[in-house]
């Protein structure tokens, strides 16, 4: 059956299998939250994010095909297609935990490849700067901000990339797709408005996480009670700060993620070089349209030289939330685009 | 030598007598009464590293110090409206005796510039007695060029005619600059800079006072430039420069009342933990060399009145992954302690009771013979013997 025949065919509506799909979509994401306070099982959470992008890529392959088609109509198509029909469910956690933590572990090992070497060079710039700060090694004193600036150039770089990257690896499964820099560049510039938007908002986004991080430092003057509370007391509450602002997390990236397959699905299919796109539009008898013509250079510079700045803003942030609340591990992960786990201290 | 309450209560009255409280006409007396070392544990120290438990990164100052004198484990920053637990507020609760003895006068960088709108120590002192400034010294580190200008307040009866001398390496490098160009043996691109960079300093130094040392304080950096020269490279750095300008002045300046505000703990805002236990170390090292040097002069020894404490503890916030790495105005930054040693102080003691932060200034008025009128605390009479 092609995708426009699905279009034409008659859907016939079940409120109460709807009202199941929901509430497994609820639970999934209530497990998804349980999982994501701690950084081990949090592991889980970003494979199951995987695979909730790479269905969202393929129905948004569907759906961007020549015959355009509604969502459901495109879901209902998926089911039909042997090779893809397991994606037209939303993934859940009973069936696929396999697939979730081996997608889960090669995210982590792809985010911690593009994610490390700055986060690396942040954290040691930033202890050994102020180590030779604090010993007032003035003969050396260029050595931490100098690496920092580094850090930072680096760290913009791949922060810009890194969304359409992890789409590009949802889709392809495999750890070095995410290093196919020019690829990726050319599915940016392939969808350069929106994906700025997608990266404007995946930044500002990120201010509540920062906030999260800041806020425990006037905590005292937020809820004077803390100020005489047992460490029972400031556990539970440390607890309840960490559980809200993990749903928070979960949530976002739900969107974001979704988002960028979304914008992956249409930027392949736009560029038209993808193998895998390629297949899975075979699989589904989606006829894509012919690649569209490359986007001038003016505008692509105008939003890469935006999407830049975006990304030195949440880099900035970083920096302001340190010296608010330092932790060592917030160099090395940003939970909106690395592993989705918010660092608690108690 | 003992400074007792009845010694204190005479020597306050012959001051009263004297006309000198309120500021009716500059006394000549000379000083006869014991010399004063206060050193701000700062910035910004807690008790639980340094006088909880047995084992503290401050062992010398608990564990021998404590013995010479009496600790007040109990010292506090009142919880007011508009009291700050930091620096140079802390630092000016301990000199005027007043929470809100100052006021700003601007901001260099995140700094606050604050000027005290009442007496200082060193006012009341070189007030009340024949001191010259170089005898009550305020010995500054680095970089903190906006505690330079706690050295003298606004009140009307007092102010600049009575202000301390400031020992730091920001007096350092405008002496050594004037001094290259009054030399100008320097090649010609070098003295401009030279003049270029000192400018620049003296546009941090708004009160016009860092370029007018007497003679005295003028041959002191002149010593202190043929031992360590031009490059600001050779000298000891951090809160142990400090150290070393506190026992050179010692040596070399004689100071009857002397704050040395050490300042590294304070490196623990960006995050490294260590800074912050390895700073207060330093200190203890550094208090246990001026407590020698002290006790190996005859000017000083056992005439010599130590006062320890901090400027402002540190947050104990447990939700936070280095607990200490501020204080903003928690209830444990207003917790810190103190500690008296010397004559006229009881020894082996404790003092174990709530005792304000502005009760250090009114007390080594007591033990110097003279009253800090505008001091807000009481004077610690249970200290002294």
């Amino acid at each position: 059956m092609t995708v426009s025949a699905v279009e034409t065919a008659p859907m016939a509506f079940n409120p109460a299998r709807g009202i199941r799909a929901r509430l497994s979509g609820l639970i999934s994401i209530l497990i998804a939250v349980t999982l994501a306070l701690t950084p081990f099982s949090a592991v889980l959470v970003l494979g199951w994010i995987m695979r909730i992008m790479r269905r969202e890529i393929v129905i948004a392959l569907c759906r961007q095909g020549a015959q355009r088609v509604k969502r459901k109509n495109a879901i209902a198509h998926i089911a039909s297609v042997p090779a893809v029909a397991g994606m037209s469910r939303f993934p859940g956690w009973w069936r696929g935990l396999g697939e979730t933590f081996r997608a889960g572990a090669k995210a982590t090992v792809a985010v911690a490849i593009a994610v490390l070497p700055f986060g690396a060079l942040q954290l040691l710039s930033w202890w050994a700067g102020w180590e030779n700060s604090f010993n007032k090694g003035y003969e050396q004193a260029w050595v931490g901000p100098t690496i920092a600036l580094i850090g930072i150039f680096i760290a913009v770089f791949v922060l810009m990339h890194l969304p359409m990257a992890l789409a590009h690896f949802a889709a392809e499964g495999r750890i070095g797709a995410i290093w196919e820099i020019t690829h990726i560049r050319r599915l940016i510039a392939r969808t350069r408005w929106r994906y700025l938007f997608l990266s404007l908002f995946t930044v500002s986004l990120s201010a509540p996480l920062y906030i999260g991080q800041i806020m425990p430092t006037f905590i005292e003057g937020v809820f004077p009670h803390l100020a005489a509370a047992s460490p029972e007391q400031l556990k539970a509450f440390a607890f309840r700060w960490h559980a809200g602002f993990t749903i928070y997390l979960v949530l976002v990236l739900l969107v974001l993620r979704r988002w960028a397959a979304r914008l992956y699905a249409r930027a392949a299919v736009a560029d038209g070089s993808s193998r895998v796109i390629a297949m899975l539009a075979r699989d589904m008898n989606v006829k894509v349209p012919e690649p569209a013509r490359r986007p001038g250079r003016v505008a692509g510079t105008l939003s890469t030289l935006v999407t830049a700045a975006a990304w030195f803003a949440f880099v900035a942030a970083l920096y302001v939330t340190q010296f608010a609340n330092h932790a060592w591990w917030n160099w090395l992960n940003h939970p909106i685009i690395g592993l989705p786990w918010v660092f608690r201290p108690y | 030598m003992k400074i007792g309450r009845r010694a204190f209560n005479q020597g306050l009255t012959g001051a009263i007598a004297a006309g000198i409280v309120g500021g009716a006409s500059r006394a000549a007396r000379a000083y006869t009464g014991p010399n004063v070392v206060i050193v701000r544990f700062g910035g910004g120290v807690r008790r639980a590293e340094t006088i909880i438990g047995k084992a503290s990164y401050a062992p010398y100052m608990l564990h021998v110090l404590a013995k010479r004198g009496t600790m007040l484990p109990d010292l506090t920053i009142a919880q007011l409206d508009g009291v700050d637990t930091s620096h140079a507020e802390g630092t000016l609760n301990i000199l005027t005796g007043r929470y809100s003895g100052y006021q700003k006068v601007g901001s260099q960088g995140l700094a606050p510039l604050l000027e005290p709108t009442a007496p200082t120590l060193f006012e009341y002192l070189r007030k009340a007695f024949d001191i010259p400034s170089h005898q009550a010294l305020l010995v500054n580190g680095e970089d903190r060029p906006q505690e330079e200008y706690l050295t003298y307040g606004g009140h009307t009866h007092y102010g600049v005619s009575y202000r301390s001398e400031v020992i730091g390496l920001f007096r350092y490098k405008i002496h050594k600059f004037q001094r290259i160009l009054e030399e100008a043996t320097a090649p010609e691109d070098v003295l401009a800079d030279v003049a270029k960079q000192l400018d620049e300093l003296r546009t941090q130094d708004y009160r016009g006072t860092a370029g007018r040392a007497g003679a005295i304080v003028q041959r002191f950096w002149d010593r202190w430039r043929e031992e360590y020269g031009d490059t600001g490279l050779k000298n000891p750095r951090g809160d142990r420069l400090l150290t070393e300008l506190a026992v050179r002045a010692l040596r070399e300046l004689k100071p009857r009342l002397m704050m040395i505000n050490y300042q590294d703990p304070d490196y623990v805002h960006w995050g490294n933990a260590s800074h912050y236990t390895r700073a207060i170390g330093i200190i203890d090292q550094g208090l246990k060399r001026l407590v020698d040097a002290a006790d190996l002069d005859p000017h000083y020894r056992d005439r010599t009145v130590f006062a320890v404490v901090p400027d402002c503890g540190r947050d104990a916030n447990a939700l936070m992954s280095v607990p200490f790495q501020h204080h903003f105005n928690t209830r444990s930054s207003h917790e810190i302690f103190g500690l008296f040693f010397g004559p006229g102080i009881a020894r082996n003691k404790v003092l174990d009771k709530p005792v304000d932060q502005t009760s250090i200034a009114a007390t080594i008025g007591a033990i110097m013979g003279f009253k800090a009128s505008s001091a807000e605390g009481p004077v610690l009479s249970e200290i002294l013997t």
